[in-house]
Order: C-alpha cells, then sequence, then structure tokens
C-alpha cells in the first residue's frame, strides 16, 4: 500500500471517528431534558425588561420558602416594571423564578418556562407554566403548598388588580401540582402562610 | 435357574435406582432451590426460583428470571458485562454496576448487578424497575416480600384479629376474597391450606405473648399457600370454623380436654371446615357494629410519589407504615379498618375519597413522606383548606344536596380536632420535630366525608434521614403514636 493511501486511510478513519463522537453528543444532547440555570433565568428576565418600554423603578415583594420551616419570607427587589399588565405578571413572575438573595429556598424551580399569562375581567390571573414546574417541584403537600402560595402571594401583593391567581399547567387544567396540593381552583392570597414575625400580604 | 435367582434378586436393586432417579428428576429442581425461593405468581401458574442473598439484599438469578417471562435471545457475554435480546429490547448489565441498559434507556437499581459462580443476579428490584419496562403485564410486588404478582393475579389478603376466651384463644381471619381451607398436622404445628389462591398476607409472621397460641405464620415457598398455626406448650385442640360463605376463618383453640387427650392436638378432619352459616356468630373483623377507620397509603402502582437520596420511595415507605397502623388498631379490637389500596396499586385520589365515603363515619387518615426540607426527623399534620369563599356549613334542610368538591368543609371542625390528637400523640415520640396542624389545599382530602387528616412525614431531602425513616423502631412509634390518637378521638 502506498503512502498516499495509508494517509488517505487514517484520513477516513478520523473523519469516521470524529463522526460518531459528535453524533453521540448530539443524541445525549437530545435526549437531555433542557436545563436553564438561575443565571439563564437572571438574564431571561433583564431582557424583558430592556425589551419594554422604560418606566420608574418600583419596589416589589417576593415570597420564597424559608429553609426547613413550612412558611414563606418576603423579600424586596427594585424592578422597572413595564407597562402592559399581563407583562408585569411575567416579569414578577420571573423575578421570582430568579430565586431569593437571601438564601431562601427557590419558588419556581429556575427551569420552569411561563408559557403564557391571561388576564380575566373578574381579577383571575392565569398563568401557564410548562410541565417542568411539575416535574421539578418536589413532591410533598408543604412543598407544593409553598410554591403555589409564594406564587400567589407575589402576585396578589405587587398588582392590586389581581384577586385570584389559576396555575395552569401546558396550557391545561392539572388536578393537582405534584400529587397533593389541588390546582382545579383558583386561589386567593393567604397571609397565614406567610411568617407572621414579618410584614403580611396585604389584601 | 442360578441366573434366575440373581435375576431376581437384581430385580429390585434395579426398580430401586429406577426409583430413585424418577425421584431425583422430579426432585431436583426444587431441591435446587435453596433455603429460601422466590415466588412468581402467574395468571394460570407459578414458578420458584432460588433467592439469593448478597450484601444483605435478596438477589435473584438473571437468565432464569428472564426465561420465567420469555426466551431471551443472542446472549453476548464479554469483559464483566452480559446482554440478550428480550421481547424486542436490548438488555445489558454490567458485574459490579447498578446502571442497566433496557434498549436506549438507562435504568438505575438500588444495589450492583452480581456475577457469582458463572451465574449473572439481579436485585429483587430489578422485575419492577426493569422487568416492568420490556413485558406488558403488570406486576404487583411489595418491598421486602418473596412473591411477586403478574398480569390479571389479585391476590387475596386478611386482617387478622386475636381474643382471648375462656381456657383458650380465637384467632379471626376476615379475607378479602373467598377462601377454600383444608387443614392438616405436622410435627406438632396445624396447617391450614389457603385452596391454591394466591395471597399477601398483611405480614409474614404474627407471634402471640400468649400460652395458647404461639404463633400464625405464612408460607408459601412451595408454591403453596398455607397458614401455620404453632399453639402453645400444653396440649391444644383446634376447632376450624369457615364463616361468612368462605371470607372469614375462625380458629378456636383450646386446653384439650383431658378425657380427650387420645384426640390431643389434632385438627379435625378438612371437610369440617365447611363453610358455615353467616349466623353462626363470633367476632367478626370488619363487623358493623365497630367503628370504620380508613387508611389510605399514598400513592402506589406507577406512581411511586416522592423518592430520597437513597432509593426510598415513598408509595413504599407508605404501605409499610400504613400496615404497622392497621395492625395496631386491629389489635386494640375496638376498629373495623379499611385500606384504600391493596399492595401496590394504582388508585386516583377520587377513589380513596369513594372508599372512605362508602364505610359513612369513618375516621380518614392519609399517610405520605416528603421533602420537608428540615434535615431531622419531621412530621406535620394537615387538614383541608377549602377554597376561599366556599361554605363549610351544611344545610340542615331534608334534601340538601353538597357538591363533590366541598363534601370535607362540614367536618373540618372535626378533622382539626383528630389532627390535634395526632400532633399531641406525635410529639411524644422523641427526636422529631412536630408540626402544629395546617390548613393545606389537600385535594385528596376535599371529598372525603368523614373527619379527615392528612400525615406527612420527612425529610427526605436528607440522606442520614431516609435511612432514619425506615428505623422500624421509629415505624412502631409513629403507628403506636397514631392508633392512641384514633382512639383518643373516637372513643
Amino acid at each position: 500500500m502506498s503512502l498516499g493511501m495509508k494517509i488517505l486511510g487514517l484520513g477516513l478513519m478520523a473523519v469516521a471517528l470524529a463522526s460518531v463522537l459528535y453524533l453521540r453528543a448530539l443524541v445525549r444532547q437530545l435526549s437531555e431534558v433542557p436545563y436553564l440555570p438561575t443565571a439563564e433565568a437572571r438574564v431571561q428576565l433583564k431582557e424583558s425588561i430592556l425589551g419594554s418600554a422604560p418606566g420608574e423603578p418600583q419596589t416589589i415583594s417576593l415570597f420564597f420558602p424559608v429553609p426547613g420551616e413550612g412558611m414563606l419570607r418576603r423579600e424586596e427587589r427594585t424592578l422597572t416594571l413595564v407597562s402592559a399588565a399581563p407583562d408585569r405578571v411575567r416579569q414578577i413572575l420571573m423575578a421570582l423564578r430568579e430565586g431569593s438573595r437571601e438564601g431562601m429556598e427557590g419558588a419556581i424551580p429556575a427551569e420552569t418556562q411561563i408559557r403564557a399569562v391571561y388576564l380575566a375581567p373578574d381579577g383571575i390571573v392565569y398563568v401557564d407554566f410548562d410541565q417542568t414546574l411539575e416535574r421539578a417541584v418536589s413532591p410533598g403537600i408543604r412543598s407544593e403548598t409553598l410554591t403555589i402560595y409564594a406564587i400567589v402571594n407575589t402576585l396578589a401583593v405587587n398588582l392590586p388588580s389581581i384577586q385570584q391567581v389559576r396555575i395552569l399547567l401546558e396550557g391545561r387544567e392539572a388536578e393537582t401540582l405534584a400529587g397533593h396540593a389541588d390546582l382545579s381552583r383558583a386561589y386567593t392570597p393567604d397571609p397565614s402562610w406567610v411568617e407572621p414575625t414579618l410584614p403580611n400580604p396585604d389584601r | 435357574m442360578p441366573s434366575l435367582t440373581k435375576r431376581a434378586s437384581i430385580l429390585p436393586l434395579a426398580l430401586g435406582l429406577g426409583w430413585a432417579v424418577v425421584w431425583a428428576t422430579l426432585l431436583g429442581p426444587s431441591r435446587a432451590l435453596g433455603a429460601e425461593n422466590f415466588i412468581f405468581y402467574f395468571p394460570s401458574r407459578h414458578e420458584a426460583l432460588p433467592l439469593r442473598q448478597i450484601d444483605q439484599s435478596g438477589y435473584l438469578p438473571l437468565e432464569k428470571t428472564l426465561r420465567l417471562f420469555g426466551r431471551p435471545v443472542n446472549k453476548r457475554e464479554r469483559q464483566g458485562r452480559v446482554s440478550w435480546r428480550f421481547n424486542r429490547r436490548q438488555l445489558e448489565v454490567r458485574a459490579g454496576q447498578k446502571r442497566v441498559r433496557v434498549g436506549r434507556k438507562r435504568v438505575d437499581l438500588p444495589f450492583p448487578v452480581r456475577h457469582l459462580d458463572g451465574e449473572w443476579w439481579v436485585p429483587i428490584s430489578f422485575l419492577t424497575e426493569v422487568l416492568g419496562e420490556i413485558i406488558p403485564d403488570a406486576m404487583e410486588y411489595h418491598a421486602g416480600t418473596r412473591r411477586i404478582f403478574i398480569g390479571e393475579v389479585e391476590p387475596n389478603s386478611f386482617e387478622l384479629r386475636f381474643d382471648s376466651l375462656p381456657g383458650g384463644a380465637r384467632l379471626t381471619l376476615q379475607f378479602l376474597q373467598q377462601t377454600s381451607i383444608s387443614a392438616a398436622e405436622e410435627e406438632g404445628n396445624w396447617i391450614l391450606y389457603l385452596g391454591g389462591h394466591p395471597l399477601q398476607p398483611p405480614q409474614p409472621r404474627f407471634e402471640f405473648s400468649n400460652p395458647i397460641i404461639k404463633s400464625l405464620a405464612f408460607d408459601d415457598q412451595d408454591g403453596r399457600p398455607k397458614l401455620i398455626l404453632t399453639p402453645g406448650p400444653d396440649q391444644m385442640t383446634l376447632r376450624p370454623l369457615l364463616a361468612e360463605g368462605g371470607m372469614v376463618l375462625i380458629l378456636d383453640v383450646a386446653r384439650s380436654d383431658p378425657a380427650r387427650t387420645a384426640e390431643g392436638r389434632t385438627p379435625r378432619a378438612p371437610e369440617s371446615i365447611a363453610p358455615a352459616p353467616a349466623a353462626s356468630g363470633g367476632p367478626v373483623v370488619g363487623a358493623d357494629s365497630l367503628p370504620a377507620v380508613v387508611l389510605d397509603p399514598g400513592h402506589g402502582g406507577i406512581d411511586s410519589g416522592a423518592r430520597g437520596q437513597n432509593g426510598l420511595s415513598e408509595k413504599d415507605w407508605t404501605w409499610r407504615f400504613t400496615y404497622q397502623v392497621r395492625l395496631a388498631l386491629i389489635a386494640t379490637g375496638k376498629f373495623r379498618v379499611v385500606m384504600t389500596r391493596n399492595g401496590d396499586q394504582l388508585r386516583s385520589l377520587d377513589q380513596r375519597a369513594i372508599t372512605a365515603n362508602t364505610n359513612r363515619g369513618a375516621v380518614f387518615v392519609s399517610f405520605h413522606l416528603g421533602h420537608t426540607g428540615a434535615g431531622q426527623r419531621t412530621v406535620a399534620p394537615y387538614i383541608y383548606q377549602p377554597p376561599f369563599g366556599t361554605t363549610t356549613a351544611r344545610s340542615a334542610g331534608a334534601l340538601s344536596f353538597v357538591p363533590w368538591e366541598e363534601v370535607q368543609n362540614s367536618h373540618l371542625p372535626e378533622s382539626l380536632r383528630l389532627a390535634q390528637y395526632l400532633r399531641d400523640e406525635l410529639a411524644a415520640i422523641e427526636d422529631i420535630a412536630i408540626r402544629e396542624p395546617v390548613s393545606a389545599p389537600v385535594r385528596l382530602l376535599r371529598s372525603v366525608d368523614s373527619p379527615a387528616a392528612f400525615i406527612e412525614v420527612g425529610d427526605l431531602s436528607s440522606l442520614e434521614d431516609s435511612g432514619d425513616l425506615e428505623d422500624p423502631e421509629f415505624i412502631l412509634q409513629l403507628a403506636q403514636a397514631v392508633v392512641r390518637a384514633i382512639e383518643r378521638f373516637s372513643y
């Protein structure tokens, strides 16, 4: 076999090997659930602010589960809210999804996508999350209830026109969040889930 | 003639040898099974395979197991791994690895696959975790047992009650399905054969601290489900009676009448265990006069619930724990106990509520295991929190229709009382954090038409604590506390 043929053979083998490795990586990438870390959630929040009409910076209240406790704690954040109400809901939920800056547990898993927000004239807001919310929340009545009331209390405290919150999963009314907490109802904010030593959400 | 005589002397020897060969052929496989067997109940047959204990975990021979379910082909064994084509899926395991490849999917077993003495061994959970993915039939397996039910097999089970009688004792077994019984005596024990129908006992053995009856054990190691009743040291007589159309078995054990010592410990002939008329009396587990308690082991079937870092699944833990509560409740003799699921079954939330509501006036308690985030053993009782603005009072009119989703509302004060008793009794257990009863939007409870509480035990988030949660002493303490609370509430 000539030297040229040998080089060609080696080259072809290298190409074949590279193709196998690339295909393997591609299959792995496609089979894995897309992961959106907290940093990415933060980027999305900033993009939503930059892409909207500028307004005045406001102090908003977010509610996060206290580690090891069955309660929520209020945490304040300065945010430039946009004018359109559904976009405001989305923006506040993104801030909640970004996570606590004071060491609290996450309220909404960082990889959760907010698919849609609908505002009904009777003061009910419908928030449609993707299936990640169900998959990523720890199953259990405590963790599911805290996730629900973190969302409900946060929206109601910052947007007084909101009376009730209805959580949808993948565009549908689900029976429960992750097997325990009822999702077949609209939720009214409940201050009893907030630490009593700190200011409660107004209703 | 001499040759005839020789032939005559060889003939019995040859017959004996032939007989021995036949017996060895017939009994060979069962002898090879070893001390412990694992029984597979299929709809029309049952099979046994040897169960091997490796590092304190039960292991099954992989290839023999696969052959019970189908025909594994294209076996390839090389460099510490083996693979087959089985049911149109590629199955591959590696020695010392927990990970199993099923087609393109990877499944993690709780314990590694072993390759010992030329045979591949897999932990029992391989059946549900891996085979369940490959074969179309449903499987019912209770962790810690040595049997599995495949396909349409619905195992029988029973509740047990013990009563002391003057000069004797009575065991009452309430079966879930109709049963036929035949009895025999062996080595001082009474053997009660349960008609060959698969059975899942509430626990493998019941011990009694009583001079009349020592124990009642279940055994199906040879594929024949049977109960083994061991009497106390004195001469005893057994009077078995099958009542309620084969649903209730009453076993009266008494010290033998000295005048009839010859009868000794011989149980009555099997034909005497004829079905008795329902009106034959005797205490029956499940008698309608007793207040009902409906126990709900959370999750089941394909719904495993939460999972701990060490592989502990919520559905298995709730089943084991709820059975402890059930046994402790039955032992009081004060309650009729109903379970919302029988084994590893999937039941919807509404099906569970229906079970509660068909036992009117019952107390309902649902048990769960969760990520409480507390990092220590925690117990939290919950009651139902109705949606804002719904009425909690039921109208007193003769005809009052209550929406299905508002059924629990009128029971909330009583549910809170039940939850508070649970909290008080559970608080007496050392080294656990107990939370005050809280109203939460528990979907399960909304349609339960009786006082109802929901108990969440944790913390599954912590690895050490997950191990602690399986501690039998802890489970027993929890169960006893729950029983004390239900007794306080009901009496």
